[in-house]
């Protein structure tokens, strides 16, 4: 059974003290995820927030549509001038990420520590 | 009703009195009303059954109030009742014993004869009904006077709330010949199963109406107004059913149905209100979910005061009880106006079964506070029919018109869609053929599962005349008719194609495809394959193919119909004779089982050397969740 699309918005700093949004998200990722997905995305300033890390270390389930949707917050965010990291992948999704040529926008990291410390 | 409703009623009733008029033909016999003084005390005594006990120091009390004693001035507890009197000359002595509404034990001459729930220390009591306990020959002696002794446990707030009954059938204890006790009795049973009758064909209607709207609730799941209509029916049901069975048997003892009987209303009530509230939105109002869960609490805390015996408690939340049926009946009047505004068909007779239903709640409950004389039943025949009751039946009637005509409607469209499916299915039957015609020199292998009728997966083969072949494989993210219908407009744009090179052919695609994906994409992997055994890959983002049971990472673009600037790498390489090239669709690696496992890489992998059928059903029998594709493609040995 399909559950609901959660995102929790987090602050952190790098390593030079710039600032990094977290977009924590956890349940499945699907056609029905968009206002989650990019929605969260759009509410977010691109101006106030340079550096953003999306992390799926909760999330149970990821589908083709779901992947869409991460995909074209990736454009968005290479229009913007955004960057983005990915992490908490797990080691099938890496694989499909890295398939579908999601790796060309974002690197993929396995962890959001790892994935902060690379901006 | 019809002629033919009418005969069904009356039969049984008929043959109902036939059969106790059979059972109880009345013999020449003596009774005795014991309407007496009675010497009555609280306590709890042993001795206090014994003939020869002095009584002279005890309270007196008239008949009718030993059936019925006044709550305000009694408490519960256990109590005692004397009576010594006159021995009646029979041979069958039989003491019968009113409709109390508490547990109570006969004794007479010292030795118990019979009673009804327990006394103590556990009080357990059932709803009030008459009884008859023959009196056995070795507790009569010659005396010719009888001793009576009645202990009662009369419980707290439940014996005021069956106060009421008790009151209207105003028997009291007799004593006399048990074949005329008992067909006295049997003769009331009778005339009170006669006044139930209605309800438990009320109650059936009920049951059979409510599951026909949680039966069109599950077909549909868009409608819940089925559902809440559904529910408030099978509890109205149910609610019918439970009383029957409490006023006819001790199968369940007073305090715990009435805990039961204040859940099941508290859901009725509940589900009601919301049906209300779905009659005006499809999802019902804020005002309308409040007063849901407050009626409910409500009702569910009158229940909880009466187990718990408090009056004080009890009374306070029967009177708030008042503001929520004027709320209810308030949201019910914007429900009907609601509806009838919306011209739905059948809307103006659900908006009179509503009515109806809301007129007979005030008349039975509530208009007797202001008009005491407003008759809340009538007679018909042996049958009385309560307002409430005629309210309920014709609200379930107009709502079973209703819920049929809907029935019928939804299957008519499942009909239309099911056609409309069926011919976009074989429409893809042709666009996506089972059995494509590839080239001499390789052999082609297919196995394509659409999750639902029809897929958002795709493949084509296209064999050109120098022998070589262009094999295409793809997936719409998505499923069903939307994706199908972007798969078909893939399949004509692949076979208008007109070059052969890989990268040449996606890049046009995903141009062909720009703002035609609704958000979504298609991913698609692309392979030429010539005569000589040269193959060339380029791939927009789908699984990776394998070649001779090996993943063959072919540089991947971005999926089709996202970015107008993707370009697509090509990829060469070199098939010996007996080489198999294997293309997937994350339908197979996304097979999920009830645990949530993938199907994974690794598996698809180990299967990627079988044949198209064998991977599929591998995938489809792990758990489908999506469109599966398999393209295998062999080069023959020269």
């Amino acid at each position: 059974m399909q559950t609901d699309t959660k995102v929790k918005v987090d602050q952190a700093q790098d390593a030079k003290g710039d600032s990094i949004t977290i977009l924590r998200f956890s349940g499945d990722i699907s056609s029905t995820s968009r206002e989650a997905v990019i929605g969260t995305y759009q509410s977010l300033s691109p101006h106030d927030h340079r550096q953003i890390v999306l992390d799926f270390s909760k999330v149970e389930y990821l589908n083709s549509s779901g992947i869409a949707l991460v995909i074209q917050v990736l454009i968005d965010a290479a229009k913007a001038g955004q960057k983005i990291h990915i992490s908490g992948l797990t080691p099938h999704f890496q694989k499909v990420f890295t398939m579908v040529g999601i790796t060309r926008y974002a690197p993929l990291f396995s962890d959001e520590t790892a994935a902060g410390a690379a901006f | 009703m019809g002629p033919a409703a009418k005969k069904l009623l009356v039969l049984p009733t008929l043959v109902l009195s036939a059969l106790v008029s059979i059972a109880y033909a009345a013999p020449p016999a003596v009774t005795m009303d014991l309407d007496g003084e009675w010497a009555y005390q609280q306590g709890d005594n042993p001795q206090w059954a014994d003939p020869s006990f002095d009584d002279i120091g005890w309270a007196r009390l008239g008949a009718p109030a030993f059936a019925n004693v006044a709550a305000a001035r009694w408490r519960d507890g256990v109590y005692w009742y004397r009576q010594r009197v006159p021995e009646p000359r029979v041979a069958d002595l039989a003491f019968q014993m009113g409709p109390v509404d508490g547990a109570y034990e006969v004794y007479v001459n010292g030795k118990l004869i019979g009673g009804r729930g327990e006394v103590a220390p556990h009080p357990a009591w059932y709803a009030a009904r008459e009884e008859v306990f023959r009196i056995p020959d070795n507790a009569r002696d010659l005396s010719g006077y009888v001793v009576i002794a009645v202990r009662v446990y009369r419980g707290p707030v439940v014996t005021r709330w069956y106060a009421v009954g008790t009151d209207s059938t105003g028997h009291w204890p007799v004593l006399g010949s048990e074949a005329i006790l008992l067909s006295d009795v049997a003769a009331r049973r009778e005339a009170l199963l006669l006044d139930e009758f209605p309800g438990v064909m009320i109650a059936l209607l009920c049951l059979v109406v409510g599951l026909v709207a949680l039966e069109l609730f599950r077909r549909d799941r868009t409608e819940p107004q089925h559902l809440w209509l559904g529910l408030a029916f099978v509890f109205m049901g149910f609610d019918g059913f439970l009383q029957l069975i409490s006023s006819n048997t001790t199968a369940i003892s007073v305090v715990p149905f009435m805990l039961i009987d204040c859940s099941v209303v508290a859901a009725l009530q509940g589900s009601a209100v919301m049906f209300l509230g779905s009659c005006i939105s499809r999802k019902p109002p804020f005002v309308a979910r409040v007063l849901a869960v407050v009626f409910m609490a409500a009702i569910a805390m009158l229940g909880v005061s009466m187990a718990l015996g408090n009056p004080a408690l009890y009374t306070a939340v029967n009177d708030t009880n008042n503001y929520w049926l004027i709320a209810t009946v308030l949201l019910g009047l914007a429900a009907v106006v609601r509806t009838v505004s919306t011209h739905e068909p059948n809307g103006l007779v659900m908006a009179v079964g509503v009515t109806a239903w809301e007129i007979s709640l005030v008349w039975q409950f509530r208009i007797l506070r202001w008009f005491p004389n407003v008759p809340t039943q009538f007679h018909a025949g042996p049958f009385t029919l309560k307002v409430s009751d005629l309210g309920i039946a014709l609200f379930a009637v107009c709502m079973f018109y209703v819920l049929v005509g809907r029935f019928l409607r939804l299957r008519e469209e499942r009909e239309e869609l099911g056609q409309e499916f069926e011919a976009a299915r074989r429409v893809q039957e042709l666009l996506v053929p089972q059995f494509p015609h590839g080239t001499p020199g390789y052999v082609v292998d297919t196995a394509y599962s659409p999750s639902s009728q029809v897929g958002g997966d795709f493949y084509q083969v296209l064999p050109f005349e120098d022998g070589s072949m262009l094999v295409v494989v793809g997936d719409v993210s998505g499923k069903g008719l939307k994706a199908a219908m972007l798969v078909a407009h893939i399949v004509g744009g692949l076979r208008h194609e007109l070059s052969r090179e890989p990268a040449d052919v996606l890049s046009h695609l995903n141009r062909a495809l720009l703002g035609q994906t609704d958000g979504g994409f298609v991913t698609c992997g692309c392979a030429l394959m010539t005569q000589n055994g040269c193959v060339t890959l380029a791939n927009a983002g789908h699984i990776y193919p394998y070649r001779n049971g090996e993943e063959l990472e072919v540089p991947s673009g971005l999926p089709l119909g996202l970015l107008a600037e993707s370009t697509y790498p090509e990829t060469r390489v070199h098939f010996e004779p007996g080489d198999r090239l294997t293309f997937v669709s994350d339908g197979v690696v996304e097979a999920r089982n009830a645990k949530g496992e993938l199907f994974g890489f690794d598996r698809t992998r180990a299967l990627s050397t079988k044949a198209a059928a064998e991977i599929s059903d591998a995938a489809r029998a792990f758990g489908q969740s999506d469109d599966i594709t398999v393209v295998t493609i062999c080069r023959q040995p020269a």
